[in-house]
């Protein structure tokens, strides 16, 4: 197979003319260049980004209300690990009841919702294909509202989650598909589209909740919280999170062969007809059991993997796992905000678009809408 | 290896009439095969048709006398590389070194990552076929020609014995045609490589070709060697138009050209 390398080599396709987007590329390749090596990132990037989550996870559990000092974190959990009674009960109830399953919880999700951004991103070659412009986030919205009046459990209010996000997943995908293509743009309308039909029929449910009870209680819960989240619902809907997720993380460099045309990706010998829904499926799930836990937190699907990209390149090798270091790491910042900037909580979802809005226009201005 | 496509017929469903019908030809190892025929007669079908992106309606392909359809994916994905047609939107662009790594999936595990070896593999592929310099680049930031040059890398590193590309000089300048037709023509003559290429150039098909198969809109295919097939007479009632072929001496070598002369009345 190497007999043509010992003959000379034909001369670069290349004019002057291209001279202006070379130097463009070289610009981009500086930073991406010093924290990505040989297509792996560089092993200090990679405690950097550790490091930074195990500091916004130290900061998560400190901050509040009741202050807390981490000589007493580390006494409670010695104290916990050894089944022995917290010296102090305050800090004991404060730690596990409260501030410990919520770093849990940030952490799973914010990770959960970047990975199923860059996977939904890269299976639809779309830059702009996240939980909520698919419309999955608003439909599986559906089942869990739906579920919550019913009053089922969290299992229960999961799987109607799930159940109402693929059919909104595949509502999205069919409408979008023209002859075997899907358009960028096309796939965008279509999601706004299922969005819309999403919210209008989640108005409809809140118009036949119990006004007292329910409606205050669905209403709170789709602006997302993290708030009231305890270890046993956290036992039940982070495995699937962090199962989704895995399995995104595994299947990472296949990615790239997924973004590429069909019949590139056929020829390839890569099997479509299993790898596209394992794929679809996986960040489904993520969707559907962070809306089921936490209500609907938008933003971090599209900013978190763009963050990604502008870091390390397109490569889906090095984007999944810093999306996933800084989605936990975004989503532990914006929780920690949420709840310390006022005396009153603010929901999540209002400070992920105050903050996630504004820096996805200066996005927008640098790419131009070229998404390179 | 041999490849062939014995009584090909493609029909797109609810289709009235088959838009491929009778198709025969064969290619062997170290021949190109060049698949000429002017708009609408089905050379994108046939390319997707003949390497199992599209089901035969009727009639078979086959490598070395086994039917293309009792191969698995992957088995095919090893054999045949297939180089689609160079399109400059491309979002979220790996670089081209990334891309052309990408090539290597067919050999790799489903949850394997490509290590050192596969990228200095990659890299050394780029260089052979000159263009190593596209390896840091961004594709979307590439020109159509550098564009299509990683895609013919990406296609070899996966090490096929037959490589299958959609107008691969179509949309490049003067000199950027040439160098694909020469690189091309190396590929199959010191490589070894059964090449088939879908071309709107009797001229280039002329030029590089051993073997020929002409679509036509309303006749049945020809196909032949390339003296049989590309006759003044055959490319005039194919295209419609008056055809002269005639060789012009170069560097002490014949080089047959074509030229459209004018519309046939």
């Amino acid at each position: 197979m190497r007999v043509y390398a010992e003959t000379p080599p034909a001369a670069p396709a290349q004019s002057p003319s291209r001279s202006n987007s070379e130097s463009r590329s070289v610009a981009r390749s500086g930073l991406t260049g010093a924290l990505v090596c040989d297509g792996r990132l560089r092993p200090w990037f990679v405690v950097v980004l550790w490091l930074a989550l195990a500091g916004c996870a130290a900061a998560s559990v400190l901050a509040g209300r009741y202050g807390v000092a981490l000589p007493q974190v580390v006494t409670a959990l010695w104290e916990y690990v050894g089944g022995r009674e917290f010296s102090d009960p305050n800090v004991g109830s404060v730690l596990f009841g409260v501030r410990l399953p919520r770093t849990v919880l940030a952490i799973v999700v914010g990770s959960g919702l970047a990975v199923a951004g860059a996977a939904f991103q890269s299976v639809f070659s779309n830059p702009l294909a996240t939980p909520d412009t698919l419309g999955v986030a608003a439909g599986t919205s559906i089942g869990a509202v739906l579920a919550l009046l019913m009053e089922w459990r969290l299992l229960g209010v999961q799987l109607l989650a799930l159940l109402f996000g693929l059919i909104a997943m595949a509502v999205t995908a069919a409408i979008a598909r023209q002859r075997g293509r899907t358009s960028i743009v096309m796939l965008v309308l279509a999601g706004v589209i299922v969005s819309a039909i999403a919210n209008a029929v989640i108005s409809l449910l809140k118009l036949v909740a119990d006004p007292t009870s329910k409606l205050p209680e669905i209403t709170y819960w789709l602006m997302g919280s993290m708030a009231g989240v305890g270890f046993d619902a956290i036992a039940l809907g982070a495995p699937l999170i962090v199962l989704g997720s895995f399995t995104v993380y595994l299947l990472r460099w296949r990615l790239n062969v997924l973004a590429l045309s069909e019949d590139e990706a056929r020829a390839a010998g890569l099997n479509l007809k299993v790898l596209r829904p394992v794929v679809i499926v996986s960040a489904t799930v993520i969707t559907a059991s962070v809306v089921s836990m936490c209500g609907q937190v938008g933003w971090i699907g599209l900013l978190v993997p763009h963050c990604a990209r502008m870091l390390v390149g397109n490569n889906n090798r090095v984007i999944i796992p810093v999306s996933l270091l800084l989605g936990a790491i975004m989503m532990l910042l914006i929780d920690t905000l949420a709840r310390t900037i006022t005396a009153s909580e603010i929901p999540i979802s209002v400070l992920t678009a105050l903050l996630g809005a504004p820096f996805f226009i200066v996005l927008l201005r640098r790419t131009g809408g070229n998404w390179r | 290896m041999t490849f062939a496509v014995i009584d090909g017929a493609f029909r797109y469903p609810h289709a009235r009439t088959p838009i491929l019908d009778g198709i025969n030809f064969f290619v062997d190892e170290g021949e190109l095969l060049a698949v000429l025929g002017p708009n609408g007669a089905g050379k994108t079908t046939l390319m997707r048709a003949m390497i199992g992106l599209l089901q035969w309606s009727g009639g078979r392909s086959e490598i070395d006398g086994v039917n293309l359809n009792e191969m698995t994916q992957r088995e095919i994905g090893r054999t045949i590389a297939y180089v689609p047609q160079a399109r400059s939107a491309v979002t979220l662009s790996l670089t081209g070194l990334d891309m052309v790594t990408v090539g290597r999936a067919p050999h790799l595990g489903i949850f394997e990552q490509p290590g050192l070896k596969e990228r200095a593999r990659a890299w050394e592929t780029m260089v052979s076929i000159g263009a190593g310099h596209l390896a840091q680049m961004p594709c979307g930031n590439m020109s159509g020609g550098q564009f299509q040059m990683v895609l013919i890398a990406r296609a070899l590193v996966a090490e096929p014995r037959i490589l299958v590309l959609d107008e691969p000089e179509t949309g490049l300048d003067f000199h950027n045609q040439l160098v694909v037709l020469k690189l091309l023509r190396r590929l199959v003559a010191e490589a070894k490589l059964t090449v088939i290429m879908n071309t709107h150039y009797p001229a280039h098909a002329l030029r590089v070709a051993d073997r020929v198969i002409l679509l036509d809109v309303a006749h049945r295919p020809v196909s032949g060697s390339v003296t049989e097939v590309m006759t003044e007479q055959l490319l005039a009632e194919v295209f419609d138009v008056e055809v002269r072929i005639s060789d012009v001496n170069y560097d002490d070598q014949q080089i047959p050209t074509v030229t459209a002369m004018d519309l046939r009345g």
